[in-house]
């Protein structure tokens, strides 16, 4: 695969996932406008509390829990990293 | 089949503990067939066993009945039993056929004894069998990884057995502190009751015995603060060794804390405390099983935090996570396994590139990865649903925000990052190449277990009649199909996908080890020990044998001045400055004490305890 292919394919996955994005959006729309979701009868009422509940915007709140999450993780793993054999020593 | 079951309800996990001894005596494929042939006939012993079944030995009419005092109740089926059970039997079935080309002798005897240990545990119905069964798992999970090929079993396996030790001695001390206090040893089967379960004040945490169980379950749930015994020890097994290690220990754990702690409000921080730690230290692991035992601990962090509701229906949502938890854990640590006895590598910074050579393996992967992930038409999704609105149902909502932030890093560090870097994308540095192909054995177990966590994820009512509680709620497909849940987890998996594909370079991991709490027993505590404690104990030593050289003399020549013929040897000299140690004089021993004396002596303090016996009792008369 060259270089340019392997490009073209990155732009692609990109563009398809930020298209699926915006079409759940969306759909996310669709559903709080409808009220299909706490709708389903007192069965989704009990296990149902997702998208008619007071948090929205899942992508958002999804993408900064994994920003805060990778940098702990950095921290920690600056803080805390040895090389292979630190034990064996 | 019921009806032979019914007439010796046995528990499903005496098969496995008698079959353990069978196997020593039977060689190549004999003992690996009769080792998936036990499996199989736990799971539909388990599987047919009628819920009214239990098995009490009374030991009223005994003799010594004040001395032991309680009832043992060898099997009794819970309320979550039945569902833990058949994960269990599960998982045992899918470890021994995955391990048929383990060549390794013992390695089946101590996987079938570890899973009758765990089996057996949850049939229990007292403490006391609780206890036995509690501690032979964990010696016999020892005895597993001791037999691993790894060269650093031997010393990541002690350290196992000794953090289990330590947490089943703690685990006793609450248990006898329980039963002092309560005078049962009784579990109750329903563990969310109030009215006459004998444990259910343990929930308050406001006595001893309740705070020492605690420590001794939360130990060997694997609570991070506590100890880091799974991540040095689970990568240190055998490639098949390791699959049974993911699902049982921990697992028996969460068991343990629904029947005895279901609604300890502090469970809540303990879990978020596990599912926080366990992601964030995965995100810089190079191990490839180090990397999934951190996922073990994320997920077990989940499962406490829902523990902590304490409703029928957190009861039932955490119950079906164990189980999905349980298989697709296997699944992925099956595959890692497929790529350590094919690679030898268990580095993710030199693995790349091998859905090529390892088709079957990469896909097998990737669904235990998105099972993971709670992809929509996996097992995964209806369990973390279950599982957070069981949070959110008891009014939770801190937590739940926190849970499902770790829920969304969790698709990062471990659903899409786990298969990608090891299966996909280009082979880093070139160092690593598919030395043997996985055999056909693991392909078959893989295959199993992808294809019941698809069946649980297109049909997932065929779980229901397995769940704890009949809640007439969960009985329709809408409890578990709903386009709000749809829309949300669609949503965070593309979020989760992009971010992914864009950070790729940060992904992978550097070389080296993390280092963590054992951090203070393997290097801090030896440190100190060698540099500080022996020293000072060799100081000591000289003096104490100098002293163990004169007090035996001082003595005699106090007790029997008659009998030892003594020289001074001149007068003391007070300004010396060993001298303040000296009790006694320095003398040549002419007699040594002789067999008839020490004998009268004895006979002596013996007399005299006797007559304080009979005296006493004579009181008591």
């Amino acid at each position: 695969m060259t270089k340019a292919t392997q490009r073209a394919l990155n732009k692609r996955w990109l563009a398809g996932a930020a298209g699926a994005l915006l079409v759940l959006l969306l759909l996310e729309w669709v559903v709080r406008q409808s009220g299909a979701a706490g709708a389903a009868g007192a069965a989704a009422e009990v296990t149902h509390r997702g998208m008619s509940g007071r948090l929205g915007f899942y992508p958002l709140w999804t993408a900064l829990a994994i920003c805060v999450g990778i940098r702990l993780g950095r921290i920690v793993a600056f803080l805390f990293r040895r090389k292979e054999s630190y034990y064996d020593e | 089949m019921s009806e032979l079951i019914s007439l010796y309800p046995i528990p499903p996990g005496w098969w496995l503990i008698g079959g353990a001894a069978v196997l020593c005596f039977l060689k190549g494929s004999w003992r690996q067939g009769v080792a998936i042939g036990l499996a199989c006939m736990a799971l539909l012993w388990g599987w047919f066993l009628p819920s009214d079944s239990s098995w009490i030995v009374s030991l009223n009419h005994l003799p010594w009945r004040s001395a032991l005092g309680y009832d043992i109740v060898f099997m009794q089926i819970s309320a979550p039993t039945r569902l833990f059970g058949v994960a269990f039997a599960l998982l045992t079935v899918l470890g021994m056929i995955y391990a048929m080309t383990q060549r390794n002798r013992w390695e089946p005897v101590w996987a079938l004894l570890y899973a009758g240990g765990a089996l057996s545990v949850i049939y229990a119905g007292d403490l006391v069998t609780f206890f036995v069964y509690w501690e032979g798992m964990a010696l016999a999970s020892a005895l597993l990884i001791f037999s691993s090929d790894q060269p650093r079993s031997g010393k990541a396996g002690m350290r196992y057995l000794l953090v289990h030790l330590l947490g089943g001695v703690i685990l006793l001390s609450g248990i006898c502190a329980h039963v002092w206090q309560m005078h049962s040893v009784l579990i109750s089967p329903d563990p969310v009751l109030m009215e006459g379960n004998p444990l259910a004040y343990l929930r308050l945490l406001d006595t001893p015995a309740a705070v020492l169980m605690l420590i001794g379950l939360l130990i060997n749930a694997g609570v991070p603060v506590l100890t880091s015994w799974m991540q040095d020890a689970y990568p240190e097994a055998s490639f098949s060794g390791a699959v049974f290690l993911s699902g049982m220990t921990s697992k028996v754990a969460i068991f343990a804390l629904l029947m005895f702690f279901s609604g300890a409000d502090v469970l809540f921080g303990v879990g978020a405390l596990m599912a926080v730690y366990g992601i964030v230290y995965g995100l810089g692991e190079n191990d490839l099983r180090r990397l999934l035992c951190f996922s073990i601990i994320s997920q077990m962090g989940l499962m406490v935090c829902v523990v902590g509701v304490g409703s029928p229906l957190a009861v039932n949502a955490v119950a079906l996570y164990a189980l999905v938890h349980i298989l697709y854990k296997a699944l992925l640590m099956m595959t890692a396994g497929a790529v350590l006895h094919s690679t030898g590598c268990r580095q993710l910074s030199r693995l790349g590139g091998l859905a090529q050579q390892m088709p079957w393996v990469a896909a097998a992967a990737w669904i235990g990865g998105l099972t993971l992930c709670a992809l929509p038409l996996t097992a995964g999704y209806h369990a973390k649903n279950l599982l957070l609105a069981a949070l959110q149902s008891a009014a939770q909502e801190g937590w739940y925000l926190l849970l499902l932030a770790t829920s969304a890093l969790g698709l990062i560090y471990v659903g899409f990052r786990f298969p990608w870097l090891v299966f996909m994308g280009n082979k880093r540095a070139g160092e690593v190449e598919v030395e043997t192909a996985p055999p056909v054995s693991m392909h078959v177990a893989m295959g199993i277990a992808v294809a019941l966590l698809v069946w649980i994820g297109v049909f997932p009512l065929s779980v229901y009649s397995l769940l704890p509680y009949a809640l007439p709620e969960l009985a329709h497909a809408s409890a578990y199909w709903d386009m709000g849940h749809l829309v949300r987890q669609l949503q965070m998996l593309c979020v989760a996908a992009v971010l992914f594909y864009g950070w790729l370079p940060a992904m992978v991991p550097r070389a080296g080890i993390l280092l963590e709490v054992d951090w203070l027993y393997r290097r801090l505590i030896p440190r100190v020990w060698w540099c500080l404690v022996m020293p000072a104990g060799r100081r000591l030593w000289q003096m104490e044998s100098r002293l163990g050289q004169d007090i035996p003399r001082y003595l005699k020549t106090f007790f029997m001045p008659d009998r030892i013929d003594y020289q001074l040897e001149g007068q003391f000299n007070l300004d010396e400055k060993q001298t303040a140690l000296r009790l006694a004089v320095r003398v040549d021993r002419k007699r040594e004490w002789s067999i008839g004396g020490t004998l009268l002596v004895l006979l002596a303090i013996l007399a005299v305890y006797l007559i304080l016996f009979f005296w006493r009792r004579a009181l008591g008369a």
